[in-house]
């Protein structure tokens, strides 16, 4: 009888039947993997215990640069969280927790605007909601994306306490950005006050400046220093001013190390020019060149516009005297100048009549002696003098040639200032701070050499036709707008109209709203990192900054 | 059911990739299209990490309750293997999603990446397992009509050749008188009493037969000679003694030149033993479709094991700061 299958199988495990109480293979790698898991796990969490760097092995990345010492320390930055912190309204809420941060230790954050609205003073207050960590050593911690700022400017009424002067709505700078402030509403309206003080570009970036000034003109307004400086080969060469003769970089004092060059030799002539006057006040020791120094009258005005009072003829017939003018000094209102002028005139009329200086004097009361008949006269003819001179300086009636005038007498105030009131009264009108025109925005020169100045500020020269003959002395404001910089700072293809009507493809440089301007301080943007309202409230010692600061 | 076992091997595994590819996938195009991701420390971030933590438990515990097979809880389709296992497969494709969309699509820093790809690498190894659970079971019924236990494959072959004297013994050692040799015997010995144990020319001793031997002389020699040197160790290790029985077209060359070299009355046995290396090929073939079934279970346990405690550190750890 033929066996069946089933037995035939059935047979083959006689003796063994049991082995299905033996793992196979599978079974005893199922274990083996879960013993190797565990002890891994095991392994790790001693890992996390005992090495020093645990905490990097969580970060999402890398804290930026100036954050690295803080790699393994989450506790530097972030509050730690217990047990006792969470509850059921708040387990959730881990953005809060992690939002937690201790920044002010180090950092202090001045406020945007005062008139922010309660909720986004709110939303300010958490440092981490626009300044983000953990994404790598080099990334930037003030180069905020664009939509953390549109948040309110796309709308900025409705993220305001109250009334705002700023536009209403910003996007982006490539394509919803308004005009410079400068030039918004000019001429001068609203947003623009007309310069108070009179320059024309295009008189003094033609050679000669239209009177035909040399070298020996300067050498006999100011002498061989200031000669020196403005001097060629040939001086009666017409001196040929450049940007740089007036406009200076807040770069580095050159020191003995530099080699000699054109800017140094610069300084040394400015030095010259300043002689006497503390140089760090117009020639910082170490700046990013950022800026362009303030223009000084010192350095850059005095060679060709040296201040001083006209002469003038005292008494008549033929005992009449030509008193000549003379120099007064600069910066002062006619108040101050006054005493110096009427000084100025004493001596000068002393000089003109030696009889003056040696008459004799009243005797007093013991001794009366009779005065003498020109100085009779003496005080009344000063006081008219000084009255004449001051007159002049505020109306400023320059003769019809300039290069005519005589070198001792200067040039009147009104040149170049305005004034409010009349005579002695008179007062020169404060020049508005202009050093940073772009209050609320950064902008770096050095980072733009390699354009002529005249790109972006047009109508400053150099000229090679003579300037009319009464020039604009409030001249616009020289600057092109807003859409000069998108020419390069905006997406790489956007085709943008230049004033001009041609029409430019920018090349995709940067362009967001962190690239010109800065959050904190919003009102009074002019205060730099350096400002002491940034400084933290307890600076710490060293062994403490390192190990994350005071808790 | 998910997969109907009435469509072919192909639609299930299609089905299975590509639900998985779109739990995968559409919640990130969706986020993609609306640019409105997740963070991982939102309110929903936080959320689908806690419900993605509470599904891996869930799908862990599927362990657990292998282990403890027997036990009948109450409701009883409520700890049902099979129900456990079906909700095994939903929950683990349903938490890739969630995990992913906790974690923004992201890797973050080395914890929470290591999790992320043991994570994936454990969806990975799971879904793997259920495309080759729809193929390969198929496969081994095709392919391996006579099957037996996989894991008694050696054992099983190597006791046509013989026992083992102890338990101990070694695989090969054994005493010479499986079927095999009962057969060699039957064909070659001679001059003995029935029943008498007499010594084999292979080494050991079989139990004669017949006093008159069917085959003799070299035909017999070369008979044993086959039969020790390839046949005995290719039932004992299979295709690593190297054995040519391991090639179907060189057995059937090898046991067909055996059969010329005898008479027609030894046939009959020549093939059983050409059987059995038969059923040593089929077992070889099916511990290596085993071997595919089964080895994903040892790897995806594993990586589900190291992927829940690395979770736990990450977690805990984020949690304190967060």
């Amino acid at each position: 009888m033929p066996r069946s299958p089933s037995r035939d199988r059935s047979d083959r495990f006689t003796g063994f039947r049991g082995y299905v109480r033996e793992p196979d293979r599978y079974a005893r790698a199922k274990s083996a993997a879960l013993l190797s898991a565990g002890v891994l796990v095991g392994l790790w969490l001693v890992v996390e215990a005992a090495h020093p760097r645990a905490a990097a092995f969580h970060t999402h990345g890398e804290l930026a640069n100036p954050h690295a010492a803080w790699d393994q320390n989450c506790a530097a930055c972030h509050k730690q969280h217990g047990i006792s912190d969470f509850s059921l309204s708040t387990v959730l809420n881990a953005q809060d927790r992690w939002h937690d941060l201790t920044c002010t230790k180090c950092h202090a954050g001045p406020s945007h605007h005062q008139t922010m609205d309660a909720e986004g003073v709110a939303f300010h207050d958490k440092c981490s909601n626009c300044h983000h960590d953990h994404a790598g050593r080099t990334a930037s911690l003030t180069r905020i994306a664009d939509h953390h700022c549109v948040r309110c400017h796309e709308n900025l009424p409705g993220h305001t306490s109250g009334p705002t002067n700023y536009e209403k709505t910003v996007t982006s700078f490539a394509s919803a950005h308004p005009e410079f402030k400068a030039l918004r509403d000019y001429p001068p309206g609203t947003n623009y006050a007309p310069r108070k003080l009179k320059f024309s570009h295009a008189v003094h970036m033609f050679p000669g400046m239209g009177t035909g000034m040399s070298p020996d003109r300067i050498r006999e307004l100011s002498g061989d220093d200031a000669a020196r400086r403005y001097g060629e080969i040939r001086s009666k060469t017409p001196v040929a001013l450049a940007c740089a003769s007036c406009h200076q970089l807040d770069a580095q004092v050159p020191t003995a190390a530099d080699p000699p060059g054109e800017s140094r030799q610069q300084f040394d002539q400015i030095s010259l020019l300043l002689r006497g006057q503390p140089r760090a006040a117009v020639q910082p020791p170490r700046a990013a060149g950022a800026y362009y120094l303030p223009v000084n009258y010192d350095a850059h005005c005095k060679a060709c516009h040296p201040t001083g009072v006209p002469g003038g003829a005292v008494g008549g017939g033929d005992n009449a005297l030509n008193v000549a003018g003379f120099l007064v000094p600069h910066r002062l209102q006619m108040t101050e100048a006054e005493p110096l002028v009427r000084g100025g005139f004493w001596a000068q009329l002393a000089k003109a009549s030696p009889a003056v200086a040696k008459a004799k004097l009243p005797g007093g009361r013991l001794d009366p002696a009779p005065a003498p008949d020109v100085t009779a006269t003496f005080g009344g003819e000063i006081d008219r003098l000084t009255r004449t001179a001051l007159a002049w300086m505020v109306a400023d009636p320059e003769p019809a040639k300039a290069e005519d005038r005589p070198a001792a007498q200067g040039v009147a105030c009104a040149k170049c200032h305005a004034f409010t009131g009349e005579g002695k009264a008179a007062k020169v009108e404060a020049l508005p701070q202009h050093t940073v025109w772009f209050a609320h925005a950064r902008f770096n020169h050095v980072s733009h050499r390699g354009l002529t100045c005249a790109e972006c500020h047009p109508g400053t020269g150099p000229f090679t036709t003579a300037p009319p003959p009464r020039p604009n002395e409030t001249e616009p404001v020289a600057i092109l707008g807003v859409k000069s910089c998108q020419a390069c700072h905006a997406p790489a293809g956007t085709r943008v109209e230049q004033a001009d009507k041609t029409t430019t493809t920018a090349a995709g440089v940067r362009h967001g709203c962190t690239d010109c301007h800065r959050y904190h301080n919003g009102d009074r943007p002019l205060h730099g990192l350096g400002s002491p309202v940034r400084d933290p409230h307890t600076p710490q010692t060293l062994a403490d900054f390192l190990s994350g600061g005071k808790k | 059911m998910l997969l109907s076992k009435n469509w072919s091997v192909g639609r299930r595994v299609a089905v299975i990739l590509v639900v998985t590819a779109a739990a995968g996938l559409i919640p990130y195009a969706v986020m993609r299209a609306t640019d409105s991701w997740v963070l991982p420390s939102s309110r929903t971030g936080v959320l689908l990490g806690l419900l993605g933590a509470a599904i891996i438990f869930f799908e862990m515990a599927l362990y657990v309750r292998k282990k403890f097979r027997r036990f009948k809880g109450w409701p009883p389709l409520l700890w049902n293997v099979r129900v456990w296992l079906w909700v095994h497969v939903v929950l683990g494709i349903a938490v890739l999603p969630v995990i992913l969309v906790h974690g923004k699509y992201g890797f973050g820093g080395f914890v929470p990446a290591l999790t992320m790809v043991l994570f994936l690498a454990t969806i990975a190894s799971g879904v793997w397992g259920l495309v080759v659970q729809q193929w390969l079971p198929q496969e081994l019924i095709d392919t391996v009509p006579d099957e037996t236990v996989a894991s008694q494959v050696n054992r099983v072959a190597a006791a046509y050749v013989g026992r083992k004297p102890v338990v101990w013994s070694k695989e090969h050692d054994r005493d010479r008188t499986g079927e095999i040799f009962r057969l060699l015997e039957s064909l070659t010995l001679e001059g003995a009493e029935p029943g008498e144990v007499l010594p084999a020319p292979g080494g050991g001793a079989v139990v004669a037969a017949r006093s008159e031997a069917l085959v003799r002389g070299k035909p017999a020699e070369e008979l044993w000679k086959f039969c020790e040197g390839l046949l005995v160790p290719y039932l004992e290790r299979g295709r690593s003694s190297g054995s040519p029985l391991a090639s179907e077209y060189d057995a059937r060359r090898r046991f067909m030149q055996l059969r010329e070299s005898l008479p027609a009355e030894a046939w009959d046995a020549i093939g059983r033993l050409e059987q059995l290396a038969q059923y040593r090929r089929e077992w070889d073939a099916q511990q290596r479709v085993n071997g595919w079934l089964h080895a994903w279970v040892p790897v995806h346990l594993g990586l589900s094991a190291a992927m829940t405690g690395v979770m736990l550190v990450h977690a805990v750890r984020a949690m304190k700061y967060w």
